[in-house]
């Protein structure tokens, strides 16, 4: 198990400050975000649940700038990355420090082959061409596309796109790294090995992470901290197994808790559980074995 | 439940994809599968492992390389995707690829005045779904104004409305929250109760195949290696394994707990249930 962010992010400088953040798209009639406030300390991993149009991907696109630079609508409050306000960065500036992937790959690759689909960000980095090919191969080795590498985009799968646009944000290393639903077309196999490269690269590298992420049962395995967002506003936030506890809270906003979770708040009456409620199927074991063995009729 | 005939029949099918002059990848061979009228079917397995490809064989959206697909008996390589059409619906992942006309209301007319419906019947169907899948409140809107969820709700709908014979979905639960997941999913149960309408969900969600289908298809590196319930695969631990497939969460409990579950559990409330027996006690609600 890795060191947990809170010892990591110990120097107190924030990899992500968003303060009293509000935004609303021009033409829409209401705020999408309305005095959010967050952060994410150098080298942890966040991550960020919440129901459809909660405002989810608003957040990531104005943690990584895309609001206000590309995207435009009015805005209160500020994002500060590294320390510094994004509105007052170029884009240039802001592309070293962050890399964001949506949940459709579709909307990132643009080049013809796998290999050219990687290779653009760090070419645009500046790297010469060994270190560039270099991380092309080790992006690719990360994300089990190696495969792939002389096979041309438009014949890949959803999943292999996915794979591929998540290799092509990793291969330019971005100190903080926002991914947006990053497994959604993924198998189990190949959501467990995203999870487990990202876990590697925050350890090892430092790399600061902000997960949005429908499968809550893997953020409570690698995520330090979660927040949840209703409406454009935080609503719960703490270490994932205190967020997931709240079952009412989850379910009022249709999400969806851990199926051992769910389990153990349904037979509360029975269990006499403490404050916290299983999040894994080990933990969940562990606590149902002991429990029933103290039990005469088992 | 009552099944009735032979919908969809394959016989030895095969497909590979054209990369160059030269040279060609398969991506599903030796299939040989029944699909009968009013099944609820998943069909799973890894990414590549040939399911889009398969279930695009069923309206005729490819054709085989070897084989033979038939669809209500009718030779498929014969035959019009708009042909096809009215015996099976294909939503796919992407909403984008089937939206285009100017209002949710028009987009969810279209297929069913396209059948030749009489007004009446294509307004009623067009509401129909629209209250199911929470899009009424969008009806005068451009679908193009929709957020992601909403859309792919739309695009589901505006099959749905034609009311096929089958239906495929290609991964119902992108993009939608858990509350959005399994109103899709009872409406779509509903209508396969109450209609007869046949349904194949093409998913990795676990979760959806352990509690609304009835049988599931298992493809790894293009064959089919498991045909049967949901409870009966989620035994098979190798096959599991060959596949890359993580039965859902409250399954690997039961499954860890093999004294207080002698069969995996499918829901939360099965095994909730099982727990309170061997507890000895009854269990709330």
């Amino acid at each position: 198990m890795a060191v947990r962010g809170s010892e990591q992010g110990s120097t107190g400088e924030k990899a992500v400050l968003v303060k009293d953040l509000s935004f609303r798209y021009n033409g829409s009639a209401q705020d999408c975000l309305s005095g959010t406030n967050l952060e994410v300390r150098r080298g942890e991993h966040v991550a960020i649940i919440g129901p459809s149009g909660s405002g989810k991907t608003t957040l990531c696109l104005c943690m990584a700038g895309v609001v206000p630079h590309i995207v435009e609508g009015a805005i209160r409050g500020e994002v500060l990355l590294f320390g510094k306000p994004t509105a007052r960065q170029t884009v240039g500036e802001l592309s070293r420090q962050v890399g964001i992937i949506f949940d459709d790959p579709e909307v990132q690759l643009f080049n013809v082959s796998v290999e050219e689909e990687v290779a653009f960000g760090p070419q645009n980095l500046g790297l010469e061409r060994d270190q560039v090919l270099a991380r092309v191969e080790e992006a690719l080795e990360w994300t089990g596309s190696s495969s792939l590498r002389e096979a041309a985009v438009n014949t890949l799968s959803g999943g292999e796109k996915q794979r591929v646009a998540i290799a092509s944000v990793l291969a330019m290393r971005p100190p903080l790294l926002i991914l947006d639903e990053p497994t959604s077309m993924l198998d189990p196999a190949g959501t467990r090995q995203v999870f487990e490269v990202l876990e590697r690269l925050r350890s090892r590298e430092g790399m600061t992470i902000v997960t949005v992420e429908r499968n809550v049962e893997r953020l409570a395995e690698f995520a330090e901290r979660m927040y949840m967002l209703a409406g454009g506003t935080i609503v719960a936030e703490g270490e994932p197994a205190d967020v997931l506890s709240r079952v009412e809270l989850l379910i009022e906003k249709g999400l969806e808790p851990p199926q051992v979770t769910m389990l153990e708040h349904g037979l509360r009456p029975v269990l006499e559980p403490g404050a916290r409620y299983s999040m894994t199927v080990p933990e969940a074991s562990i606590y149902l074995s002991k429990f029933l063995r103290g039990r005469p009729g088992s | 439940m009552t099944f009735g005939k032979k919908l969809i029949e394959t016989q030895a099918l095969e497909h590979s994809y054209r990369l160059s002059a030269r040279a060609s990848t398969t991506a599903i061979k030796g299939i040989n599968l029944e699909v009968l009228e009013g099944e609820f079917l998943s069909l799973i397995g890894q990414n590549g492992a040939g399911k889009t490809t398969l279930a695009k064989h069923f309206n005729g959206l490819l054709k085989p390389t070897f084989g033979k697909v038939y669809v209500d008996g009718a030779d498929t390589s014969q035959m019009t995707v708009a042909q096809l059409s009215t015996s099976v619906g294909y939503v796919f992942q992407d909403p984008d690829r089937m939206i285009f006309l100017n209002t949710v209301e028009e987009e969810l007319r279209f297929g069913p005045s396209n059948l030749g419906l009489g007004d009446d019947e294509v307004a009623t169907r067009a509401e129909e779904v629209a209250s199911h899948l929470d899009l009424r409140e969008y009806y005068g809107l451009s679908p193009f104004l929709l957020g992601k969820s909403a859309k792919r709700r739309l695009a589901i709908a505006s099959v749905l409305a034609m009311k096929p014979r089958m239906i495929v979905i290609d991964e119902p639960s992108v993009g939608q929250d858990r509350s959005q997941t399994d109103r899709l999913m009872s409406y779509l149960q509903r209508l396969n109760r109450e209609e007869g309408i046949a349904i194949t969900v093409i998913t990795h969600d676990m979760r959806l195949v352990a509690e609304y289908t009835d049988r599931v298809l298992v493809l790894s590196a293009g064959e089919l290696i498991f045909d049967g319930d949901a409870r009966m695969l989620f035994k098979e631990r190798s096959l599991l394994g060959r596949a890359s497939l993580e039965p859902p969460q409250i399954t690997r409990l039961s499954l860890a707990l093999p004294d207080v579950f002698p069969e995996p559990a499918l829901s939360v409330g099965e095994a909730a249930r099982q727990i309170a027996k061997a507890a000895g006690t009854s269990p709330r609600s």
